[in-house]
């Protein structure tokens, strides 16, 4: 197993460098010059001249690559242009609220896909199983942040049941935290749901099709058994295999529904930073997230290999 | 069986239907037979001809919908099977009766050991602590015969070589001891070798257990070696039944006849042997008459037209041919 | 657009025939009767094509032009004059939602004709050439790596928001999509008997893509182009509401979401209608996506109810 972990942890190297790069690349596209970007209106050529110097801009491009990759070693991400600080420590502070929120998302949506999945498999082709399906087609069709406004108008404004924004700290109040999370993690898990619990039928209704389903009820055992264990365990061994994916769906997801709701989390950070053209946030965020994504889903291959004993590692 | 006691199983008029796209299917078509206790019955049959969905339909396995099943009586120990509740039938299976199937590769489920699959047939059926049945679970692996049980148990199906998967799933049939075994194909997915394996290790259980064995094979063979009486089927229904003796001495339905020229002799050549021409009907397309009638060289106008009765010569020998009507019966 | 084959009145079986001749290269005359029979991909064309029709004949559809200003009519909710309301400009929403049809298929359908070709290219390139293979595929994953919509705001907001730019980064975002459903095809297909007896009757590389690699890649991609069509009208309504899509006063139902969102208390039917115009969308596209896969190839079938 340690064997297994440390050869994808190495596979995963050359993907970083790709990704770092093309995050290194896209910000040379920036139309104009960064430095004007950052020196005041009034700024004389001199001024910008001697900003591009602090910026390495003269450099030559291996230089200012090679330097660039230094820096990122180190886990310095560059400047903020606007909020005075490093772009690393801006992420950091934030981080708590996305993983808080993106974690309750995950637990809400990935406990109701399955559940709704069984019950449309196992009550295949009747009522239920259809309106478990169309209500699966809607959420996916549904875009999160429109989800998230209605929700707003429903459970805020019309019954006043939750907050429409703000954030309270997990660490502060649970209660708090979750009154101020729910309605968020709700617009985020929609289109989780209806993904998983199509995905997770489809599957289901192949493994109970197998001959060890067959197997297990002809040992007697009930068919809350049969499908609870001996179906459920097969069912979710392929359906780990796109929690990775459903982690980068709820973390693009998060960047538009934090600033619907008004959370203080990396997403809100990452979408007035687009607003205000402030690259180094933009490139940080950019590179954090695509690294989290890479390690998630080195996270994704272990857990199946830990899952699926028929996975040799 | 002409026997004074009530039978282990007795079937009468046992039907399976399939519902598929509108259409209905039968794919078990009105059959009778008795089992004794201790006795080992062998279903042959080519694929198609129903012998497995017998088994499962004996199991109350089938699927309903689509499926349906159809019986007049279908008592185990003079219990029926049809009116029981679904907490009853769950009794029933994997206690009293239990089935292994043909494919031993995907039968076991990939992602439990086979300790643990063991563990819950015996903790659903007898009052014993996890630790006993563990312990007991070991004991049923070495008696089929597994070399060293104990590291085995913690083993995941995958781990195993096909035969000793089989192995696994006799020692699961037989954890509570039923008293009778359904064996769908047993062997078939086997290399050669290993059949006869698991087979002897059948024939041995069944003696030691003193249990009845409904053995399902297309391969008369292991019939001759195996069963005490064998019913032939054929597209559904039952052409002839027959203890085994008589059976190969002298079949009285063409089918069987032809059957057993269509084993390789051991002794001769192999450019002997005889193939039946053409194949199974399907069960949407069953000729009127005789369905073997199609493929039979005896057929007569009256066979292509009505279907003939099973005609029991004995209380143990039985057949439905028209040939025998003419022989026993003139019109 | 005009030529889209969608947009002319040829009824079902026409429709079909279309698709199943013209588009997907399959003269057979079973998968024309599974599609007949299909119920899910007709709902999915059905919705998709009242989409389509709305964007085409959206002139006709709006009275009232869709950026005009009529202070009197502020905020008005849905009424016979102002079906969808108003918003606070006075301008009809109903207006603006119908050209935001327009304005969003042409994002989507500029988005699927970009990866699409970009897919083939690269898809064919790494597929028949081994030796490209790993150089381009390497460079999908990377791609890959990044969530689809982050890297798409990350490429729009560093190019600057305009519709132009908002296409650019979709069609960057779904190449390595539609690059590795081509290049699995072209894996196959140059394994096959026929081709190989192509290759040694001496056919070029060129004539032997065109002749027999490309016809065969067509059902597959189309199957994943109707769903990056899906995912497309979503990411743009993404940009869109977060500033960096097409830019105002042009209405794609992003931006008219997004100007609705501070007046969602008072006049909710500002962000309502676009939201439910998307997932109308969507789903139509969605179905249509699993109903094609259903009927092209019944092997990849997910089962519905």
């Amino acid at each position: 197993m340690i064997a297994f972990i440390l050869r994808r942890l190495f596979a995963v190297i050359p993907v970083l460098l790709l990704v770092t790069l093309a995050s290194f690349l896209l910000m040379r596209l920036i139309p104009g010059d960064p430095a004007m970007l950052i020196a005041d209106i009034s700024a004389s050529d001199a001024e910008i001249e001697k900003i591009r110097e602090q910026l390495g801009l003269n450099e030559p491009f291996l230089t200012q690559l090679l330097h660039w990759y230094g820096n990122l070693l180190r886990g310095d991400l560059g400047e903020s242009y606007l909020l005075g600080r490093s772009v690393t420590q801006a992420i950091w502070e934030r981080l708590p609220t996305t993983l808080s929120l993106t974690l309750l998302s995950f637990v809400l949506s990935t406990t109701i896909a399955v559940t709704l999945g069984v019950i449309a498999a196992v009550k295949a082709n009747t009522w239920l199983d259809q309106f478990v399906m169309s209500f699966a087609l809607i959420g996916v069709a549904l875009p999160n942040f429109w989800m998230g406004l209605m929700l707003i108008i429903l459970f805020s404004v019309h019954l006043g049941w939750l907050p429409s924004g703000g954030y309270v700290p997990l660490s502060e109040d649970f209660w708090g935290w979750l009154r101020t999370c729910t309605l968020p993690a709700i617009s985020l898990a929609l289109l989780q749901i209806g993904l998983l619990s199509r995905i997770t039928r489809a599957t289901m209704l192949e493994v109970l099709q197998q001959d060890y389903i067959r197997t297990a009820r002809a040992k007697g055992l009930s068919k809350s058994k049969v499908v609870g264990k001996h179906a459920l365990k097969n069912v979710l061994v392929p359906v780990i295999t796109i929690l990775g994916i459903s982690f980068s769906l709820l973390i693009s997801g998060s960047l538009v529904i934090e600033t619907v709701f008004s959370l203080p989390g990396v997403g809100k950070l990452l979408g007035s930073a687009i607003l205000r053209r402030d690259y180094p946030v933009i490139q940080g965020g950019l590179i954090f997230v695509a690294v989290s994504m890479i390690f998630i889903n080195l996270l994704v291959d272990i857990l199946y290999a830990w899952v699926d004993p028929r996975v040799r590692y | 069986m002409a026997s004074p006691v009530i039978p282990l199983l007795e079937v009468r008029d046992l039907s399976v239907h399939f519902r598929t796209e509108g259409q209905k299917v039968t794919a078990v078509d009105r059959i009778s037979f008795d089992l004794a206790e201790g006795e080992v019955l062998g279903i042959v049959g080519e694929s198609g001809s129903g012998k497995s969905t017998v088994a499962l339909a004996l199991m109350q396995l089938i699927a309903t919908p689509p499926g349906s099943i159809d019986a007049e009586r279908l008592s185990f120990k003079g219990k029926d099977l049809m009116s029981m509740s679904d907490r009853e039938m769950r009794a029933v299976r994997g206690n009293e009766i239990s089935m292994i199937f043909q494919e031993p590769m995907s039968s076991l489920n990939p992602v439990f050991t086979i300790g643990n699959q063991l563990v819950e047939t015996i903790c659903e059926h007898e009052p014993l602590t996890k630790r006993q049945a563990f312990a007991k679970a070991v004991d049923l692996l070495r008696l089929v015969g597994i070399p060293d049980p104990e590291a085995r148990v913690t083993d995941y199906p995958h781990h195993l070589s096909g035969g000793m998967r089989q192995r696994v799933m006799i020692a699961m049939a037989l954890a509570c001891a039923p008293k009778l075994l359904l064996a769908d194909e047993p062997t078939t997915a086997l290399d050669v070798t290993i059949q006869a394996q698991v087979l002897e290790l059948l024939q041995h259980l069944q003696g030691e257990l003193d249990m009845a064995v409904v053995l399902i094979t297309h391969d008369l063979g292991v019939v001759a070696e195996y069963t005490h009486r064998v019913v032939v089927m054929y597209a559904g229904r039952i052409v002839e039944e027959a203890p085994v003796a008589d059976l190969f001495a002298a079949p009285q339905h063409p089918y069987t006849e032809l059957l057993l020229k269509s084993m390789p002799p051991l002794d001769e050549d192999l450019h002997r042997l005889l193939a039946i021409p053409g194949s199974v009907p399907s069960p949407t397309e069953m000729p009127t008459g005789c369905r073997f009638a199609p493929r039979c060289p005896y057929a007569q106008n009256i066979c292509r037209e009505t279907e003939p009765a099973m005609i029991r010569e004995s209380p143990a020998r039985a057949a439905a041919c028209w040939r025998l009507v003419d022989y026993k019966v003139p019109a | 657009m005009e030529r889209h084959p969608f947009s002319t009145p040829i009824g079902w079986r026409g429709l079909f025939r279309i698709i199943s001749e013209r588009f997907l290269k399959l003269r057979n005359s079973r998968v024309a009767r599974r599609a007949l029979r299909n119920s899910l991909l007709l709902t999915g064309i059905g919705l998709f094509t009242f989409v389509v029709l709305l964007g085409i004949f959206a002139d006709f559809l709006a009275i009232t032009p869709y950026d005009e200003v009529q202070m009197r009519h502020r905020f008005e909710p849905p009424s016979a004059a102002f079906p969808f309301g108003t918003d606070n400009f006075g301008r009809d929403i109903f207006s603006r939602v119908v050209y935001g049809a327009r304005i969003s298929l042409q994002i989507g359908l500029s988005v699927v004709v970009l990866s699409g070709i970009s897919g083939v290219i690269f898809g064919t390139l790494a597929g028949y050439f081994p030796r490209l293979d790993n150089v381009i595929m390497r460079v999908m994953d990377a791609l890959l790596a990044f969530p689809e919509i982050i890297l798409a705001i990350a490429i729009a907001a560093t190019l600057g928001p305009s519709t132009a730019n908002a296409i650019i980064a979709l069609a960057v975002v779904y190449t390595p999509r539609t690059a590795r459903v081509v290049r699995a095809s072209v894996l196959v297909i140059r394994q096959m008997d026929y081709v190989t007896a192509a290759i040694c009757a001496g056919a070029t590389d060129m004539r032997i893509l065109r002749r027999h690699v490309f016809p065969n890649t067509m059902a597959p991609l189309v199957v994943q182009l109707t769903f990056i069509f899906a995912y497309a009208v979503i990411a743009e309504a993404v940009l869109s509401f977060l500033g960096i899509g097409a830019v105002p006063p042009t209405p794609t139902w992003g931006n008219i979401i997004a100007e609705g969102r501070n007046y969602i208390r008072e006049a909710t039917w500002i962000s309502l209608f676009p939201g439910l115009a998307i997932g109308i969308t969507v789903l139509g596209l969605n179905l249509l996506g699993d109903g094609l896969r259903d009927v092209l190839d019944p092997r990849m079938k997910v089962r519905h109810g």
